[in-house]
Order: C-alpha cells, then structure tokens, then sequence
C-alpha cells in the first residue's frame, strides 16, 4: 500500500510538472479531437501504474494516470502518445481509431529503479540516501526453512544469521545487523507492515512480499529509541488490481536430519579409560578386570550392557510437510490477498513428544473510496503448537545432554522390561519416551488497519492503527517413571515423584496508533520537496498466570483438577511499558541528481524515570547520482547509474531488560517454612537506576550503487562505523553489592565494517542466469567500559577488543617425562617435579599441558598469564545464490559462509572424566600415556581441571563454508498444464545444509560455536515440493 | 496545504501535554516501596524472607571440609577445598562470599527500613530487628570462619559505595559480639512456637555469640553467654529416656520442631514435605552409586571405648573384624556411622551371602549400581532417615544449626582455656551428653591418672558430638590442626572387607586404605580461603590473604 502510494506520489508530481509546463500552450491549435481513455498496467504484476504520464507527443500535452491507472486525454486521431513512468521503458503508442487504450509499461529491469520499503514510507532504491537492503519473499519461502529470521542468513549483506537451535516450532535465528553494537540485547526492532511488534519466526514465509534491512543512521534513525540495533521491515503480500483470481497452491515434503553428531566410546573402553583416569589422578580404579570382562562378553545385559545412547536418543528421522493456499485478485478499486498455510515438523528425537504445527491466516484487502481515501486492512491470524520432553531439551540437565554422559553400562531396557538405570542419571530414553511433556501452544491475532486521505495532491493525512494480541498456554506434565530392578523386581528408582501437571498461561496486548501528515511537491520542476511529521504511541501489557498440582492418580489424563488438592500451587506476573514519538523526515531533491534527506524523532519511553524519559534522535544524509551529470555521459555506456550516499545520525536502545529498572520494587521470594507451613516471603527486588537512560549510538555509512552493463550487474559496497555510547548494562560489580547488578550507562563500543553486495543477471538463449553475492565485514572493538572495571571468565569484556572475547592460557604442548624431575623411589604424589612453569594448586604429571609463562614469574596463574586468544564474532560472512534457467528447468544454489570466528567446545562435549558427567568419545583414544607421546589430547586424569581451562589448544576454528540449499526444478510445459486448467505446474526437490566444509570440532555445527553441547541440532533437510497455480 | 501541517503540528503538541500520564507505567505485579514497610504483616514478610539465608543441607556438607569425611565425587568442591589443590578461581569460594552478602543485605533493607512502620509496636519490632541482626551476624562468623578480614557492611549499599578497603577480622568479630548481645537483649527469651515457629529467639543471638566468641578465641565472652543461653532454661538436651537411639532420632524426622519433642535446637533450617526438601539421606546411602558422604578412619578412630579410654589405650578396642570396630565404643558411633547388621537403605552390600537389601553387613566398594558403593569402608548413618534413601531429594528432617549441646562443649572448652574448668563444669556440660547416651562419664581425675590431655579430650567430644553437623573445618582452623588436611585421606583397614570388593583399591603399608593422596596444606596460606579473583579483580582494594 505504501509502496503504491509513493509511486502514486511521484507520478503525480511528475505528471504536475509537466502539466505546469504546458498549460501555457493554448489548447485551440488543436483541432479534429477526440477523447481517449485508458488504462496503464505493469507487464509482469499486472497492477495498475499509478501517475504515470500520458503526453501528446505532437503537441506535448500531458496528463498522469490516476491511483487506478486510468487516464483521460484529447487528441487528435493521427497522435501519438507517449507514456513513461519512473522504473519503466518508455513506450510510444499511434491512437488511430481507438477510444480506449491499454498500456502495458515493461520494467526497466535496473535494480536501482526497484522500490523499497523505509520506515513509514517507500522509496525508489535511485532515491535512498541511507543503507537499506531488501530481498524478496520469494527468496525466503523457497528453502524449507520454517522460520523467516532462518530464511535471511546469508541474503543479506552486513545481516548475520545464527541458527543455533532446531528444535521443532522454535529454530529461529538469531539476527545481528552490523555486528554486535551493545553489550545488551543487540537484536534488531522488527516492523511489520508498520507495526512494530511480533515476531518474525512464526511469520508464514509465503505470506512475506520483502524483508527489509536498515542498516544506518538515516534508515533507522526514524525508530528513534529503538533503532540502534537496526530495523527489520517485513512487508506482507497484498493483492493485484488484476481482475483474473489467482489461485496458487504450494506445498512439500520432506525429512530432517541432525547435521553432526558425536561419537562416544562402548562400554569395555569406557570402563578401561575410566580406571586410567582414576588411577591417573591418584584415585582407586572403578572396575575390576572381571567386570570389564563381563562387559566384553555380554553376560550381564542389565549392569553391564554396552548402549550407543546418541544412537538410541536420536532416530533416523523427522518428517516435515508444508502447504500453502493463496488467492489473489482484485479490480481497480479493491485488492485482496487470502492466505491459508500448514505447516507440520516432527522431531528426530526417539518418542514421539517432539514435533510442531502451525496454521497461518492472512487477509488484506485494500480499496479506494471516492478516489481520495485509501484503506488496507490486513488481519493475521496465527495459531501455533510446538512440544518437547518436559525436562529442557536444550538445557544441561535435559535428555540430549544426559545422552552425552551416561554410561554405556546402562541398558535401555532392562531384561524385565523396566526401563534401564544405571544411577547418577537418569534415563534419557525413558524421559523421552515416558517422561511427560512441554506442550506450548499460542495464538497470535494481528489486525492493522490503515487509511490514506489525500487532501490535495500534494498534501495526504495518513492513519494506523496495530494490534497484536497474544495468548498462549505452557503445560508441563512432569510423569513419574518407575525403574524397576531386574534381580528384585522392586522399584529402584523414580524420577519426577510426585508427578507434577503445570500449566502456565501468557497474554500480551501489544497496541500502536500514529497519525501521519504527508507534503509533497515540485518546484520549478527541478525542486523536489517531500516531508512529513507524525505521532506515535505505543503500549505493551502483559500478563501470565501459572499453577500446578501434584499426586497425579493417572498419567492418561492431564487436567488439573484431578490432582491433588493439597499444595495447589498458582503464580502470576506482569509486566507493562509504554512509548510516545514524534518524528519525521524532509526529503529534498534537485534534478533527482542531488538527493537530500533529514529525520528526527522526539521519544518518551516509559521503561526510564521521568526526568530522563525523552530524547531527540537526528539523522541527516545525502546523495549524488553522478551517473546523471553532464560530464559523465562518455561513461554511459558502461555504467548505466551510480550514486554516492553518504549519511551520519544517532539512534538509541531502551532495551534495559526490566520495565522499572529505575524504580525500587518490592517482589515475592521464597523462604523457609516457618510455621511448619508454606510460608510467603518478601524482598527487595534488585537496586534501582533512577539515571538510567536509553544508549545511544553515532552511525556514519557511505556508500556507492552502480549499475553497469545494461543493468546486468549491479554494485553496491558501503563502509560504516557505529559507535555506541552509555551502553545499557547490568555490569557485573563487587558482589558485597548483596543483589543483582543494576543496568547502568556504562561504556562504549565501536563496529567498523562493510558491506559488498553484487548482482549480475543475463540470458543466452534460453539460458537465463541470474547472481547474487554479499560479503561483509564487521570489527568490533569495545571503546570503554565507562569506568566499571573488566568482565574476566572464559570471555571477557576488555578495552580495545571485541565483546566477549576469548580469554585463555596460551597452551604450547604435552609435558613429556623430560619435563621433569623424577624421583622414582618418591610416593607418586611427590614423584614429579615440573621444569617448567605450572600453577601448585595442580600436582602435574607427563602428558599435562605446558601453558605459556606470559609475565615471566615462573609460575602459572589465572591473573597474569591468560590473554585475549580469539573473538566469537563471525568476520567475513557472506552469500552467494545462483538462479539458472533453462526452459522449462530452473536451479538454485545457495552456498553461505564465515570467513572468520572462533568457538570453544566446553564441558562433557569436549572433555572426558572432568565430573562424574563426561564420557569418553573416540576421539579421547588418542590421550597421552608414556606410550603415546605424540598424543592430541592430554593424559586422562579424573576430575583434574588444569587441562581444560581455555587455552589456544582447546579454541575452535568456527569458520566454515556451507551448501545452505540446492533446489532444482522442472515447470511443465503450458501445453500440458492447460489441459488442466492450470497457469503453472513446477515440482522440485531441494537439499537444505546439504554440505558443510569447516575445520570445527566434528561433532557438533559450526554456527554453535560457544556449546557443551547437549542441544537439539541444527537439521539437514531433503523435500520434494509442487507449486501450483489456477487463474 | 502548509497551513494544514502546522494546525497537524499543534494537535500533535497539543496530544503530547498528556503524555506523562500515558508514560508513567507503574510495576503490575511489584509493590513499590514507597507503600510497603507500613504494616506489621509487611514487616513480618520481609522478615520471612531473610530465614532463606540459614544454611541448609549445606551445614552438612561443610563438614567435609576437614577430616571427618570425605565426597566420592572428584570435582566437589568442599573436596577439593580440603584437599589443598585449589586456586583463587574455585566455585565455591566464590559463591560462599556472594551468598553471604546477599543475605547481609536482605538484613541490612530490613533494618533500614522497619522502623518506618510507626504505627506497628515497639515491641514488635525491636524482636523483628533482634531476628534480622542475628541472621547478619551469622552470615558475617561464616565470612570471617572463610576470609578472614571482610568489608564490614551494615546498610544498603548503592552501586557508587562498593570499592571499600576489607575491614579487619576484629573489628568484624567486634561487630557480630556487640550485635549479637543487642539482638539478645531485643528479642524473647522462649522459642518461638505455633505460626512462628523457627523464627529465632534470644537464645540464637547468645548461642551464635558463644560460638563466636569461642572461635575468635575470647574465651570469657565465649563462657558469658553460652553461660546466658543455659541460665534461660528454654532449652534441654534431646531425651526420650531411649539412650540407644535418642541421638539418633534426634536428627531424623523425630527430631523435627514441628513434631514438638525437640527442645534441643535453637536454630534450625526447616523442612516440610512437598514445599522444602532435601536430599541428604539419599546422597548419604545412595543405593546405585557411590556414597556422597564417606566417614574417614580419622573419624572413626576418634570415637573412645567404652571404658572412656582411646583406641590406642583401650584394651576393648579390637580390630579382629569390621564388626568389632563398633564393640566397646561411645554408643553415638553406631548412632553415626553405620554399624554391621543395622538398617540402611543403600541395599546390596559387599556381601554376596546377605540376601536382605535392608540390613547392611559388609562395605561395598565395587561400583555393580546395584548398592550403595563407600570409598572409605564407612557409611554415616546420622541425619539419615532410611525410607527417603529411595527417593530423590524428599527428605524433610530439619538441618540443626545450632543446638543446645554445642553450647554446652562451647561452655566447657571456654572454661577450659580460661583455666577455670571444674568437674561440675564438665558434669553440666559434657557428661549431659554422655549419660544422654549412656557413655561412661568424663573424670577430669580420670583423664589425668590415665595421661590423657584434658583439651584433647575436650576438644574430641566436641568433634564426636557434632560430627556431620558441619563444625569441624571450622574447629581444626581455629585450633591450627590444619596440618592434618595435608595427610592422605585414609579407610578402613582392607583386610576387613571381602576381598573381592578390594582388588583395585591402594592400600599404605599399615594396611589402611587410601582414599586420596596428594594433598597439601600451607601455613598460613591455607588457613584462609583466597579473596575470590573475580572480586579481587572488580575491586582491587581488598586485598588477598597472605600466601595466596
């Protein structure tokens, strides 16, 4: 809607100018005249072309089309007209006898000529001062990728992408635009169609016409208060003004896959590598030679049983299926878009508790009353349902982790059927199996109604109205699994005693009104004036309700009133926060060469104490398309446009994490039972900031856009730095503080960096290609720390490095006996002295790691001798995707990248016999013993940590190349389809994560690079797929 | 057109007067503090929340800090910390310092705040202050037990106030002295009963003050008030007139204040089914893995026969089976550490000829999942309550963290060191728990015609009196024993355990199984734990403790 009333705008201006031009042209030289009527429709939407021009070519008279397209213009019968409109190739129509015209205008097919969507607008790409990136809904609904926020890794220059989970109903990837520009919450504010709210992972990716990026200060800065990380601008699709109904069917089928998985050791090495481990860490052995000879021969299959668990935890695998309905169509006054999309995942988890399902309705109508007032009214409807075991999939203590540590000892099953326990963890299988559930179901409403009132030709009033309303529903049934002894038949064990039913109810009301003035107009028809000014507010409550019961009399049937009445337990709390805006923007052009734009907005946010709640954010910028100027025409042939932007602004974050972080509450805590009864307790809920103010962040970007070749290839590099000032933080102070740490303004971090994008597009023949590449670059330095001292741990928040940095010993190799001193007639606790230096808390042996004396002082300690040894923050990300055509064939390739990042595999995922939870894997054959002196990995000694604490050995390289997608297919030729009455028949199959090259820790995903593993992980994915369309 | 525009700009100025209103966002599921600290419900709800800070559970897991017993599991951290092999980056020396100021500034939001409830009774709130100064003065004799010297903080810092320099270790004890006996003069002098029962009384304030005291080595302030606490005659030792079990009882469900018989505890952690529970039972007996909680042979050693006498000169002591270390011995050894042929609930044991999973017989050391595995040859049976060996974490037996027969050893060692102790004194005192339990009585004249060293003895009653009640780090510091830390942690002897169950296990030359090797005590450097280094790191005013 937007994007068509901007067009609308331009032509009207346009068609203005012209129209003050030849009014002073006297009408009468005219004569044998006549009045043509017609109608100027896009060749490929078929929509209608709102103010373009239609001008007598003889007489250069003029007139523009109207918002349905349609023109009204005396001529005489041997004219001609000639109807251009910015975008299109012009065209050059003879009347002769015809009274009423149909124009079809072809797209110019220049990238810079394509509209993209800004903040409370639209503008032409030649047009934009700032840095804005759009990609098309149809490059993200073509992956079976189930969440939009998945969908845009890779798409999008200086747009970093990290799926991190693939839990199914809940895999969406976490978005960082332009690096990491706070210490804080650095996801970026996501709009859609206007309203700033929802998310974007539940959104059907068939439903999305564009997403747009901006990335600077002059796109964004129109957010004001919460612009800083960025907007995500998500526009829905709308109907065509095409008379003809489309009717479109999409669906596929498919399976998922784990990507990586790891390999742990059976049950006879298991117990052997333990024994060395214990004996190497003076500790008595664990098992005897005669039960490892049980082990060996299998005669115990209930104590000495020899389980894969990661095999047993994980089966074959998931199907998924998908299927969309669409409908389409309109006239010249109304438009409408229907959709209806299912989407159904299971889970590669053993069981059948994981799996997802969501309904998604959308319908948008929009319609022009009395030529003047413009309505769109779109309501979505989104019902959605995911579960998974009851204990936290993704949580330490949850299935998949316990999978990774429990001994191969433990059977499944034991021989009386029971389910296997082994002690110290509990079944993973049986949780999964029997255990119970986490069903969460949500319904989300969106209704976002807007109107266009134009006043006048250049002067339009312009109303939203947003809601989106949340409801959702947790149920937690926690059953109680019995393990029953196969020598006794007594229960042995019981985990979740006494089954525990919760059920937690979450509404949120999310509401947006702005009111919007809008002037636009030319002057002396080379001064281009547009502005706006408007008001916002917005208003978020929300509120949840919990309660649960215990004493279940039968697991079949979760519903709260059948458990206990005693200890009925319920729980509530809720939340609010409000914000109120006044912004807008001046845009001013000279011959559409010399491109100026100003922004501002005025917020108020309610999460800040009143004297510090408002603040102004500017942001001006400019551009030069130089392509335009005189001097550059001997270059025309080969650059067919190019632009120079540049742009400075500020923005800010008020994303403290807590809506009264400035106010001191009083909350309700737990306590002991004093009175022999449940006892209620309150506190002080944290100490209050009544300074604290939103961070705000300085943006500079400049950037260059070309198109060459005819507009086969097009370029766009841009470099920026973003710095952000009184970042928002809870910074980690002394802890005789006695409470949690208050966000403060504390700090400052700088992102340098730049963005490539590259197209180019050609046919031969019948081969049509079509490519896209990006690349970017971020550096990420924190500036200051405001005076609070150093974040110290594995990462660490230092002056001058990158947030969250790896900060680790620098590990130079194994000890060897050589490194010591040995006194073999000594106890083995006193036997070796080190020549090198260690830390004395760790008695040291041969096959321990010799860490790097960096101060010199001849011993190792956690203060002085670690230093930075790697960032996290992926560099060097980027895209490419390859569209080929030949006749009725088309493939795509997908292949996505980081050039640049490091990981650390921690925990039970990398180490074995650090705690009684951390199993060998095959890898850990390769330990150091006397015999094995070139060994990768240190001596095995149980529960001895020296060995891994980060140092540059344990570092991962999480830099990797991957085959995101592969998808190749074949439209049936119309000859075949229109027997069926249908427009189009494409089936395909595609490959998502179909290959992966990276020199990461193999058993698990690069795009996870700080883990202990124990996730649901990253899915490979295979579909088949059917597009169809009727019309 | 432009006239449009600016009657547009004037609405939206004109909309935006009401704009505090629609900012102003109070917390919908908050008090906001300005309201609350009014009524004496609301101060009766702050106080509840600061009960949350006595220490659990974890009163019996510190015991494992000295050389009563010791964690199978390698990366405990109570384990490593009395194995010596630990830097100023360990978990728990950490967590101890935070936990620990968290609930000092609960009390000190408490006591900054209460007296704003003027319409409540001075009365009223003088034994809430009482109560919130005695829990303070707790959390600060764990920070000096731990540090040493400590920031002294006794009101609600802001974040601007938190880089002070470590107050010295006398002035903290200092503090908790003059606050411990203002807190006794402010509050009642009977247990508080009924719907408030647990909540603290005088006696808390004076039996914490006598320990204090006692651990700060003032001696005469330690004898004034446990001398106080005794004179109240609120309380009285545990004493069902049942000598062979009473002690035992005393820390199972029996035991619990609610069920009325106890008038023995001063503080307690308490328990209640389904709402707070713990799992020390389980851990203690686990049936399917390896003990949590193994008796060391320094222990069980200590424990004198019958006839009052030490192993090393009692001719009852006998060490022909592992049965006949429990014969002849002070009975609260069996009430303590599991004897053969007592109930238990750690099933299998190591003796394939016993059939009955709830009678223990032999030790079990071979890990089969199938019994409780011990690495010492011991398993503890106080504060063990057998049916919630099965089941995970549902114990509820009260946690004693301070009972009336502390206070008596604390009396009669302070009588002690100040030269002044009398057989009535240890008449009052130590032969009180003795005859509760049916042991021959202490004779200060005994003890010296059989040459035995009248502050040994006293100190070993104490030691066998409240083992696994988590003083006993906390004595071997203050009595510089430290170098006992540093000893290989040893079991029981191996040939008194089947032999199949041994075949892997390290033994020293006498004999004994050893446990754990390599340990290490420094003087002084171990006597304190390290100021932790993220603290040290985000203030570096406070200073590291010497050899560290």
């Amino acid at each position: 809607m937007e994007k068509r009333l901007l067009t609308l705008i331009l032509r009207t201006i346009k068609n203005a100018a012209l129209l003050i031009l030849f009014a002073a042209v006297p009408a009468t030289l005219f004569a044998q005249t006549k009045t043509v009527t017609g109608v100027v429709l896009d060749q490929q939407t078929k929509e209608s072309i709102p103010g373009a021009t239609v001008t007598v070519i003889s007489t250069k008279k003029g007139v523009a089309t109207d918002v349905s397209g349609r023109f009204s213009i005396t001529v005489a019968d041997n004219d001609q007209l000639l109807i251009s409109s910015i975008g299109y190739k012009d065209q050059t129509i003879t009347v002769g006898t015809q009274t009423n015209i149909t124009v079809i205008l072809g797209n110019t097919q220049t990238d810079l000529n394509d509209v993209v969507v800004v903040g409370y607008g639209t503008q032409k790409k030649v047009n934009v001062t700032g840095a804005v990136s759009q990609v098309a809904g149809s490059e993200l609904s073509r992956r079976p990728v189930t969440s939009v926020g998945s969908a845009l890794q890779g798409q999008l220059p200086g747009v970093t992408v990290r799926v991190q989970r693939g839990l199914p109903g809940n895999n969406g990837g976490e978005i960082r635009i332009r690096g990491i520009g706070t210490l804080n919450d650095a996801s970026p504010l996501l709009v859609i169609d206007g309203v700033p709210s929802g998310d974007i992972n539940i959104l059907n990716p068939e439903d999305i016409e564009s997403v747009s990026v901006l990335k600077d200060a002059a796109a964004s800065s129109i957010y004001g208060v919460r612009g800083a990380n960025g907007v995500i601008l998500v526009t829905t699709k709308k109907g065509s003004n095409n008379p003809e109904p489309s009717l479109n069917y999409n669906t596929y089928f498919g399976f998922q896959k784990p990507i990586a998985l790891p390999k742990y050791l059976g049950s006879v090495q298991f117990m052997e590598l333990l024994n060395e481990a214990r004996i190497n860490a003076g500790l008595n052995a664990t098992y005897t030679p005669a039960q490892i000879e049980v082990a060996r021969n299998g005669s115990d299959p209930n104590f000495f049983a020899n389980t894969d668990w990661i095999d047993e935890i994980y089966k074959g695998n998931a199907p998924q299926q998908n299927h969309n309905l669409n409908l389409s169509g309109g006239s010249s006054k109304v438009n409408y878009y229907l959709s209806y999309g299912y989407l159904k995942e299971g889970g590669f988890i053993t069981g059948d508790v994981y799996g997802a399902k969501r309904h998604t309705i959308r319908a948008r109508v929009s319609t022009t009353v009395l030529d003047r007032l413009n309505i769109d009214a779109t309501v979505g409807y989104i019902d959605r349902a995911y579960s998974e075991s009851n204990e936290s999939t993704n949580s330490s203590a949850g299935p998949l982790s316990v999978a990774q540590y429990i001994s191969p000892l433990v059977p499944v099953r034991f021989t009386n059927g029971s389910w296997g326990y082994g002690g110290g963890s509990r079944n993973p299988i049986a949780v999964v199996t029997d255990g119970g559930y986490n069903d969460f179901s949500s319904q989300e409403l969106t209704a976002n109604l807007q109107a266009t009132l134009n006043i006048t030709k250049s002067f339009r009033f312009r109303g939203q109205y947003g809601l989106v309303r949340s409801n959702s529903l947790r149920e937690i049934f926690s059953k109680t699994i019995d393990y029953v002894s196969p020598v006794t038949n007594a229960v042995i064990y019981q985990t979740n005693f006494p089954n525990r039913l919760s059920n937690a109810d979450y509404t949120n009301v999310y509401q947006v009104a702005n009111a919007l003035a809008e002037y636009e107009n030319t002057f002396a028809k080379k001064h281009y004036l547009k502005a706006f000014l408007a008001v916002q507010t917005e208003e978020n409550i929300s509120k949840n309700f919990d309660a649960y019961r215990t004493y279940f009399p039968t697991q079949d049937v979760a519903s709260l009133p059948l458990g206990s009445a005693d200890n009925q337990f319920n729980g509530a709390s809720a939340g609010q926060n409000a914000l109120q805006s006044l912004f807008g923007r001046v845009n001013y052009s000279f011959k559409q060469r010399y491109l100026l734009e100003g922004n501002f907005r005025y917020d108020g946010s309610s999460r800040f104490a009143p004297d510090v709640r408002w603040n102004t954010f500017l942001s001006g910028s400019a551009g030069w398309v130089f392509s335009e100027e005189e001097f550059f025409s001997p270059l025309k042939d080969i650059i067919d446009l190019g632009k120079i932007r540049v742009s400075y602004g500020n923005q800010g974050n008020d994303k403290v994490g807590n809506d009264y972080a400035f106010l001191r509450t009083i909350g309700s805590v737990g306590t002991m039972p004093i009175g022999n009864t449940n006892t209620s307790a309150y506190r002080e809920s944290g100490v209050p900031n009544a300074l604290l103010t939103w961070e705000s962040v300085t943006k500079q970007n400049v950037g260059i856009d070309l198109s060459m070749f005819r507009n086969r290839l097009g370029i766009t590099a841009e470099y920026y730095i973003n710095n952000t000032n009184d970042i928002l933080l809870a910074v980690p102070l002394p802890d005789v503080l006695g409470t949690g740490y208050p966000p403060q303004n504390a700090g400052k971090v700088q992102n340098k960096g730049w963005d490539l994008a590259l197209t180019y597009r050609d046919r031969i023949k019948d081969f049509t290609y079509n490519l896209s590449a990006n690349l970017s670059d971020v550096r990420n330095k924190v500036v200051s720390l405001g005076g609070t001292p150093p974040t110290f741990g594995d990462q660490v928040r230092f002056v001058g490095e990158p947030i969250d940095s790896f900060y680790g010993f620098v590990a130079e190799r194994l000890a060897q006996e050589s490194d010591f001193t040995i006194n073999p007639n000594n106890p083995v606790a006193t036997r070796y002295t080190p020549n090198f230096p260690f830390d004395s808390s760790f008695p040291m042996r041969p096959g321990d790691v010799i860490y790097k004396d960096l101060n010199g002082d001849g011993r190792i300690t956690a203060d002085a001798d670690r230093q930075i040894i790697g960032s996290p923050i992926p560099r060097y990300t980027y895209g490419f995707t390859g569209n080929f055509g030949y006749k009725g064939f088309d493939l795509t390739v997908f292949l996505q990248g980081v050039g640049k990042a490091n990981g650390y595999v921690t925990g039970a995922a990398r180490y074995a016999f650090i705690n009684d939870a951390s199993s060998p894997q095959e890898f850990h054959l390769d330990r150091w013993t006397p015999e094995n002196t070139g060994a990768s990995y240190p001596r095995l000694a149980y529960g001895f940590s020296y060995n891994q604490r980060l140092s540059t050995k344990w570092l991962e390289d999480a830099s990797y190349f991957r085959v995101k997608n592969i998808q190749l297919g074949y439209t049936l030729p119309k000859a075949i389809t229109e027997k069926w009455r249908a427009g189009r028949l494409r089936v395909y199959a595609s490959a998502d994560n179909l290959f992966t090259a990276t020199n990461f820790f193999y058993g698990y995903d690069p795009e996870t690079p700080v883990t202990a593993g124990g996730f649901y992980p990253v899915p490979r994915t295979f579909i088949l797929g059917l597009n169809l369309n009727f019309r | 057109m432009k006239k449009f525009t600016y009657i547009f700009a004037l609405v939206l100025l004109g909309s935006s007067s009401c704009k505090k209103e629609f900012l102003d966002r109070t917390p919908l599921s908050a008090i906001s503090d300005e309201t609350f600290w009014t009524t004496e419900e609301q101060l009766v709800l702050g106080i509840n929340g600061l009960y949350a800070n006595i220490k659990a559970s974890n009163t019996v897991a510190l015991d494992q800090l000295g050389d009563n017993s010791i964690n199978s599991t390698t990366t405990d951290n109570y384990r490593i910390l009395s194995s010596g092999n630990y830097n100023v980056e360990l978990g728990t020396v950490n967590s101890e310092w935070t936990s620990q100021y968290a609930g000092i500034r609960q009390c000190n939001v408490f006591l900054a705040n209460y007296q704003r409830a003027t319409a409540v009774s001075e009365t009223v709130k003088s034994q809430m202050a009482g109560e919130a100064k005695t829990i303070r003065a707790y959390m600060y004799m764990n920070l000096v037990s731990f540090f040493g010297d400590v920031p002294l903080i006794i009101k609600p810092l802001n974040i601007d106030e938190l880089n002070g320099p470590r107050n010295s270790k006398k002035e903290v004890v200092d503090f908790i002295l003059t606050e411990l006996q203002e807190a006794a003069d402010m509050m009642q002098a009977a247990p508080q009963t009924g719907t408030t029962l647990g909540r603290l009384s005088k006696g808390a304030a004076l039996g914490l003050r006598a320990r204090a005291a006692l651990f700060d080595g003032r001696w005469a302030e330690a004898e004034k008030s446990a001398k106080a606490l005794m004179d109240l005659n609120v309380y009285s030792l545990y004493s069902t007139g049942k000598p062979a079990s009473d002690y035992y009882d005393f820390f199972t469900y029996a035991g619990k204040l609610s069920r009325g018989a106890n008038k023995e505890t001063i503080i307690a952690r308490l328990h209640l089914l389904d709402i707070s529970m713990h799992n020390i039972s389980r851990e203690t007996q686990v049936p399917d893995q390896s003990s949590r909680y193994n008796p060391t042979k320094s222990l069980v050693d200590a424990y004198l026969c019958t006839d009052g006498l030490p192993i090393d000169k009692s001719p009852l002591y006998s060490e022909a089976s592992y049965a006949s270390l429990w014969q002849n011995r002070d009975p609260r050894m069996r009430m303590t550490i599991l004897a053969p042929n007592s109930a238990w609930g750690g099933r299998r044991d190591g003796n394939p000829a016993n059939t009955n999973p709830a009678i223990f017989t032999a030790p079990k050391f071979v890990l089969d999942r199938q019994g409780s595995v011990t690495i010492t040859g011991y398993y503890f049976t106080k504060y063990v309550e057998i049916p919630s060996v099965a089941l995970v974490s549902r114990d509820e037996n009260d946690i004693h963290v301070l009972r009336l027969g502390e206070v008596l050893l604390t009396y009669a060692e302070a009588k002690l060191e100040q030269g002044t102790l009398t057989q009535a004194d240890v008449d009052l005192t130590i032969n009180k728990l003795r005859d509760r339990v049916g042991m021959k009585r202490m004779i200060l004249t005994e003890l010296a015609a059989n040459g035995l060293d009248v502050r040994t003895e006293i100190r070993r009653e104490r030691r066998v009196e409240l083992a696994r009640e988590g003083q006993r780090w906390f004595d071997m510091m203050r009595w510089k024993q430290g170098a006992l830390l540093a000893a290989d942690v040893k079991g029981v002897k191996k040939s008194l355990v089947p032999a199949a169950q041994v075949t892997n296990i390290a033994a020293d030359a006498q004999g004994y199984i050893v446990v754990q090797t390599g340990r290490q005590f420094v003087d002084p450097k171990h006597y304190l734990w390290p100021v932790p280094l993220i603290q040290l790191q985000r203030n570096p005013n406070l200073g590291q403790n010497p050899g560290w």
